[in-house]
């Protein structure tokens, strides 16, 4: 039934029992594992763990260097940009093709930065705002107080506030735009490390960095190969770290939230083919390839993404949040998520491309016995062969 | 394997965390009542609380494993989502 799916999400939770189950053996690393016999994927869950002292969601890489455990569905082939955008052309062909499918467009909004832009993009370029549906909770005005009285200004949008128990089955028609994929691309600085390493050491030559951190010589050799897929020659942390986000993580947390928080009504199925990532794009990528130095210009942390603030500054002119604005890691979405899947029951060891999840009917307690009972050697043809390197 | 000692273990630790919450939850509602919304918030979490140790207790009861630690990794992962659930902002 399954053998022609590959995997959309993994849970992290069960996924070192899962390789169990198949026979391969696994070390933890943060949320994630290095897998024997993988070496490219163990050299990437390395590099995550430059940047990272707890890495999480699975590095995906779009080059097709490593092999990966799993197959994966959904991955977007990483291709060098020729194209150059200026960012209002990006936002602008990204709304376009997102009205191309003629369909009701759901954006899901917390208040940040990312989420703003996207909105910000669809009022400035949308040629039908009746055709927008705007999905917020009360913690989306929380991070953004200006912006309720701003969008009483259009009142063609539809405006559905998820909180209480609306979460929990959310039926929704047309396609849905997340703005997960907004930190990836920008190459995921997060305050921490900049407060462990300051912020001259994203300026810093990666080699000398990475030396400091993991001095193996495999590892840095790996990295020179890995960084000469980008297209040009990467030469700072700033740049490596961009590189690594963009080719290996730009979906990973759509794949571990979004993804099952969208699937987990107690009702409604949604085509997992209608669910987007605005930023997972070649349109926004021919736009920051040529700009990643205009990511983060200053060491103050509210610069990080200034270049999407201005962008919504520009059009809503709402001063106190492009002033002060900075990443506020909202937990808020994701308790949503875990408290949703958990209430509807809707648990699941892997989902796979169709939508489909595979699951035990008692999790989170897990058993090799209940699993093999339901699927046994099934879904071996999930698995890649190592790579033997 | 006789599963049922390891299943009254695991049965007893959740019910002692859900008991705790829902005594929390209790007085925090009472400490609350006058604001209608913060009420309103509270009972709806002891409802959901209710559904999911329902829930929880019918999985733990069919679970079916050869491995004792499979009962305590399963635990773990219940209290997180308990942590989920009962959230107040959630």
């Amino acid at each position: 039934m399954h053998n022609t799916q590959s995997v959309l999400s993994i849970n992290a939770r069960y996924f070192q029992k899962f390789l169990s189950l198949n026979n391969i053996t696994s070390t933890k690393v943060g949320d994630l594992c290095k897998i024997d016999g993988f070496t490219g994927y163990n050299n990437l869950i390395d590099l995550n763990s430059i940047f990272s002292n707890h890495p999480k969601h699975f590095p995906i890489d779009r080059t097709g260097l490593t092999i990966s455990p799993v197959k994966w569905s959904h991955v977007r082939p990483w291709v060098v940009p020729s194209k150059k955008n200026t960012l209002d052309e990006a936002m602008s062909a990204r709304v376009k093709y997102f009205e191309s499918f003629d369909k009701k467009i759901n954006i899901f909004w917390s208040g940040g930065i990312d989420s703003t832009a996207i909105v910000t993009a669809f009022l400035k370029n949308a040629t039908d705002l009746s055709k927008i549906r705007i999905i917020h909770s009360p913690w989306s005005f929380y991070e953004h107080p200006e912006y309720r009285e701003f969008l009483k200004k259009f009142p063609q949008i539809e405006l559905i506030d998820q909180s209480g128990e609306t979460y929990l089955n959310l039926n929704l028609d047309g396609i849905v735009v997340s703005g997960n994929s907004g930190d990836e691309i920008h190459a995921s600085i997060d305050e921490s490390f900049l407060n462990t390493y300051g912020f001259e050491s994203l300026l810093l030559n990666w080699q000398d960095f990475f030396y400091k951190k993991n001095n193996n010589d495999e590892f840095i050799e790996f990295c020179d190969l890995f960084f000469s897929k980008s297209g040009f020659k990467i030469s700072t942390v700033l740049e490596a770290r961009w590189w690594f986000y963009t080719s290996c993580k730009i979906s990973s947390i759509l794949r571990t939230h979004t993804y099952p928080f969208m699937l987990s009504n107690k009702t409604f199925s949604v085509d997992i083919n209608d669910v987007y990532g605005f930023y997972d794009c070649e349109e926004y990528e021919s736009f920051i390839y040529w700009n990643i130095h205009d990511i983060m210009k200053t060491p103050n942390y509210t610069t990080w993404k200034q270049l999407l603030k201005d962008y919504c500054y520009k059009f809503d002119k709402l001063l106190n949040w492009w002033e002060t604005k900075a990443k506020f890691a909202s937990l808020q979405l994701t308790h949503y998520e875990f408290k949703k899947v958990a209430l509807n029951d809707k648990r699941h060891i892997l989902i796979l491309g169709d939508g489909s999840k595979i699951q035990t009917p008692n999790l989170p307690f897990f058993s090799k016995k209940e699993f093999l009972n339901i699927y046994g050697d099934s879904l071996e043809y999930l698995l890649n062969e190592p790579d033997k390197l | 394997m006789n599963t049922k000692f390891y299943k009254l273990i695991i049965i007893d630790r959740f019910l002692k965390e859900t008991s705790a919450l829902r005594q929390h939850f209790i007085e925090n509602a009472v400490d609350t009542a006058i604001d209608d919304t913060l009420f309103m918030r509270r009972v709806r979490v002891l409802r959901q609380l209710s559904e999911f140790e329902s829930q929880a207790l019918k999985k733990i009861y069919n679970f079916d494993t050869d491995d004792i630690d499979d009962f305590f990794e399963g635990l773990d992962l219940l209290l997180l989502e308990l942590k989920s659930v009962t959230l107040k902002n959630a």
